[in-house]
């Protein structure tokens, strides 16, 4: 499959929040910090657990046939080694470096960084298809938490019910984006950006 | 310390461990499955540590206990393949990320923090999670696919068909995982009020 295919497919068909429900508590909560902190310590969290895993995964555990340990790997390798790199990553981010290592410390352990992670490796792909994989997958997960807080910044100060505020209605209110999301067959991108 | 009788309910109130409710009850076994193993694997974590402070230095705290859930999780993995090939298929990337669970992290932030739980606390908590994962399972299975997938050993699963045609086939699908949940919420809030019992 081409980036772009594998961007698309990403980003809609396979959306991670729409498809897999990863981060689906995450989404109900209210964001703690700016849209910049969070999109930058995603970004940096997944694309380095992603690069980590994979090569791990190629190079150590299928040759081994140790396949199965990936999970111990994460936990006692991974998850460590992507806090550290992403801590002095995000250390030379300037003014908000500070917020900007607490949103890193927060994501790296965190079923969205693990379940992307294991997604790009799980599929047959290459180092470059799985970073940009693993890199479209965040963006994807992001846009569509950006268009649920909207939904939600609309719906507190229209009139709703108490008993769904919050909640039932952001709930709802993914079904329906998840329906419209899962609309964008997957097989006609990938015959369209052949 | 908490008593266990005001525990909200950690789905429907905390949104705690919703990925694999959203992503596998559409199957009743495979919810069924996930939902016992996350109850285990909060329940084991608690015995654990509860045992385990004793000798853990608190600086590897976290990851003693990050270990042990990594260990449950590649456990679970195997046993679970080797009761059903096609439920383990079915539970896919869910059995892995059983690591990294909502509610097992927040057992664990709650223990290097040193908030403490009860015992009865933590097992109504994991009950909660259960009911709620069985109760999702049925109705989306039930109602989305017209039939029950039984957690049986081997190849084939056993199925009980309920309905000729499924009367909403959209719950078996994740958008169909999102309205269900709602409509439990909702449930919930009418029963217990608009806050859920979070107030109590």
């Amino acid at each position: 499959m081409s980036w772009i295919g594998i961007i698309l497919v990403s980003v809609f068909s396979a959306n991670v929040l729409f498809t897999y429900g990863l981060g689906s508590c995450a989404m109900l909560r209210k964001a703690q910090s700016s849209i910049a902190i969070d999109l930058l310590s995603l970004l940096l969290t997944n694309f380095i657990a992603s690069a980590l895993l994979w090569s791990f995964d190629a190079l150590v555990l299928r040759p081994f046939g140790l396949d199965v340990f990936k999970v111990v790997v994460f936990a006692l390798i991974i998850a460590p080694l992507t806090k550290f790199l992403s801590q002095l990553a995000g250390s030379n981010s300037g003014s908000f470096s500070s917020s900007l290592l607490g949103a890193i410390d927060e994501s790296t352990l965190s079923c969205l960084v693990f379940g992307i992670a294991l997604i790009v490796t799980n599929k047959d792909y290459g180092l470059g298809e799985a970073l940009v994989a693993s890199i479209a997958s965040a963006l994807g997960y992001f846009s569509a938490v950006l268009l649920l807080d909207s939904v939600r910044r609309r719906m507190e100060i229209s009139g709703i019910p108490s008993t769904l505020r919050n909640g039932p209605a952001i709930l709802i209110s993914a079904g329906l984006m998840a329906m419209a999301f899962s609309g964008i067959d997957r097989f006609l991108v990938v015959n369209l950006v052949k | 310390m908490k008593k266990a009788g005001f525990t909200p309910n950690p789905v429907l109130v905390s949104f705690m461990g919703l990925c694999p409710l959203v992503g596998v009850t559409g199957n009743f076994a495979s919810g069924v499955i996930i939902a016992f193993l996350t109850a285990l694997a909060v329940l084991g974590l608690d015995i654990f540590w509860s045992y385990g402070r004793r000798f853990v230095p608190p600086r590897l705290a976290l990851v003693s206990q990050l270990a042990f859930a990594a260990f449950f999780a590649l456990l679970a993995g195997v046993a679970v393949t080797a009761f059903s090939p096609p439920l383990a298929l079915d539970l896919g990337i869910y059995l892995p990320l059983l690591m990294v669970n909502c509610l097992l992290l927040h057992e664990i932030r709650k223990s290097i923090t040193g908030e403490t739980r009860s015992h009865a606390s933590i097992l109504v908590t994991i009950l909660w999670y259960f009911s709620i994962a069985l109760a999702l399972s049925f109705v989306r299975e039930s109602l989305g696919g017209g039939t029950i997938t039984l957690p049986t050993p081997g190849l084939e699963p056993a199925v009980l068909r309920l309905f000729s045609a499924p009367p909403l086939p959209m719950l078996v699908s994740p958008a169909g995982g999102f309205m269900a949940l709602a409509a439990f919420v909702f449930a919930q809030r009418i029963l217990m009020g608009p806050s859920g019992g979070k107030a109590s």
